[in-house]
């Protein structure tokens, strides 16, 4: 993927512990137009890369914003951008949509808790621009809303907030059951809450196809079984002891493999299953695509039985 | 309006197996028996009568609101309209089921795809074909890859016929399109040439 050197242009606090950081091209160079809900990757240490949503304009950006949430007890990706000073240079990887609005629907209804707001913010802004038809359900603690001003220019009595889950459960399940044919429904916030809306939206029949999300963090995952590991196209045969990933079992022995998020939210580390079956523990694969077992995700998944041959 | 052609593919070609139809675009029907989806509220649409019929009595006793649209053919002036206006009443957690001949449901398919339709939300029933590819002999829709419109015609796949409209030499092809709910009419380039 190509990776792009990137200039800290601004820095902005918002309500909530949330740092908004504007980064422009190093080379001068116009930076890509990007789809609605679109990420980049920052390396913020040797291994370590992290996606953010882009949350500024898309169509032919002088520069990228991001907004993160400050996040102490994390693995220190979001203090790193915290710490980010005026000046400094970052290397990001090229843009990644892996969230974005469908062409063919004839209302979206976006959802957004607490730090989910990035890709909210950019669908709106979107869908605002081409006048689409939508709603913004925005669940956030008093007073610490990320980027409400935006919003509220945005979207006018299209905005919805509410001070706690328990108020947005007294109102969306009637939400869900009121939407015109054709509608989507898009999620992003912490698992429980994307969980939650996918719940609701199937008692309330709406199809799969209907319901999107994001995750912005993964579900915490148990150290796993020992297991084999055959790596075919190196000809390599390793075990991967309980708490290591497949992923860093390769990396272990000399292999490269493609890796992002290391969480297994981006799908970036995708290979091909040989043989073996897989307990998925991504959250980028589809029900069916899991029941399939072709492909795994190699940094969180894991064999379900003793044995797993991929091409790698 | 239709006739066999050199250009068609000739009964031994069939017979060799040519073409694998299931890697081909054509409906496929299984036969399976109407059953009442769950869901919000349910819409039938029905192409005669006794499709009309075998709704009503699916509907009946459904716990959750039914509602049925009744026409003879998908292919009529005013079908569109009074399919959309049914469709903009709907709220998401409504099923479709679809009942009648292939050429009528796969039409009522493709203006429900166009109206945001995703998978799951159409039951269809074919009533000409219960199970496998529409046979031969039975009325499809064929798409005229010259003047583009779309037209009945008694042919099977591999036959070639004439278009009504333009006169077109054209091949009954295996690709059927969704969107048009018809199979390609390929010109075969023979009347052009003269």
């Amino acid at each position: 993927m190509t990776s792009r050197q990137l200039r800290v242009s601004a820095i902005r606090d918002l309500p909530g512990r949330v740092r908004t950081v504007t980064l422009e091209p190093l080379d001068g160079k116009a930076l890509p137009s990007f789809a609605p809900g679109s990420n980049i990757g920052l390396q913020w240490s040797d291994k370590l890369i992290n996606s953010y949503s882009l949350v500024g304009d898309h169509s032919s950006p002088a520069s990228y914003q991001i907004s993160v949430l400050a996040q102490p007890e994390g693995s220190g990706g979001s203090l790193w951008v915290h710490n980010l000073q005026l000046g400094e240079v970052v290397t990001s990887t090229g843009v990644r949509s892996a969230f974005a609005p469908v062409a063919i629907a004839k209302h979206h209804v976006l959802v957004a808790a607490g730090i989910g707001v990035t890709p909210v913010l950019s669908h709106a802004r979107w869908h605002a621009r081409w006048g689409h038809s939508f709603d913004v359900y925005y669940v956030h603690r008093p007073g610490q809303g990320a980027h409400l001003d935006e919003l509220q220019e945005l979207c006018g009595d299209r905005l919805h907030t509410y001070a706690s889950r328990t108020e947005f459960w007294a109102e969306f399940p009637q939400v869900l059951a009121t939407q015109p044919f054709g509608t989507h429904i898009y999620t992003c916030g912490p698992l429980a809450m994307i969980d939650s809306v996918a719940q609701a939206a199937a008692e309330a029949s709406w199809p799969e196809g209907r319901v999107h999300s994001e995750a912005f963090s993964s579900a915490a995952l148990d150290a796993g079984k020992p297991f084999t590991a055959i790596f075919a196209r190196s000809g390599r045969t390793v075990t991967v002891p309980s708490g290591a990933s497949m992923l860093e079992a390769a990396e272990e022995i000399g292999i490269k493999a493609p890796y992002l998020c290391r969480q297994g939210l981006c799908g970036e580390c995708r290979v091909s299953v040989i043989a073996g079956r897989v307990d998925h523990r991504d959250l980028v694969m589809g029900a069916a695509e899991k029941e399939d077992g072709n492909s795994m995700m190699v940094c969180v998944s894991r064999a379900a039985d003793d044995l797993l041959e991929v091409d790698l | 309006m239709y006739s066999k052609s050199k250009y068609g593919l000739s009964e031994a070609d069939k017979a060799e197996d040519v073409v694998q139809f299931e890697q081909t675009s054509m409906p496929v029907w299984t036969s399976t028996p109407l059953t009442l989806p769950d869901a919000s509220s349910v819409v039938g649409i029905g192409f005669g009568e006794d499709a009309a019929a075998q709704l009503r009595e699916l509907f009946a006793g459904a716990k959750v609101p039914t509602e049925i649209l009744v026409e003879e053919s998908a292919w009529g002036d005013g079908f569109d309209a009074s399919l959309m206006s049914l469709i903009e009443r709907q709220l998401v957690g409504v099923r479709f089921v679809v009942v009648g001949p292939e050429q009528d449901v796969m039409r009522a398919e493709s203006i429900l795809g166009r109206a945001g339709a995703v998978s799951g939300e159409i039951d269809s029933h074919s009533t000409d074909v219960a199970e496998g590819y529409l046979p031969e002999g039975a009325t499809r829709r064929v798409f005229c890859g010259y003047c583009r419109i779309v037209q009945p015609a008694e042919a099977a796949v591999g036959d070639a016929i004439i278009c009504v409209n333009c006169g077109a030499s054209l091949n009954v092809r295996y690709h059927f399109s969704r969107q048009h709910a018809a199979y390609l009419g390929a010109p075969n380039g023979e009347d052009l040439i003269a």
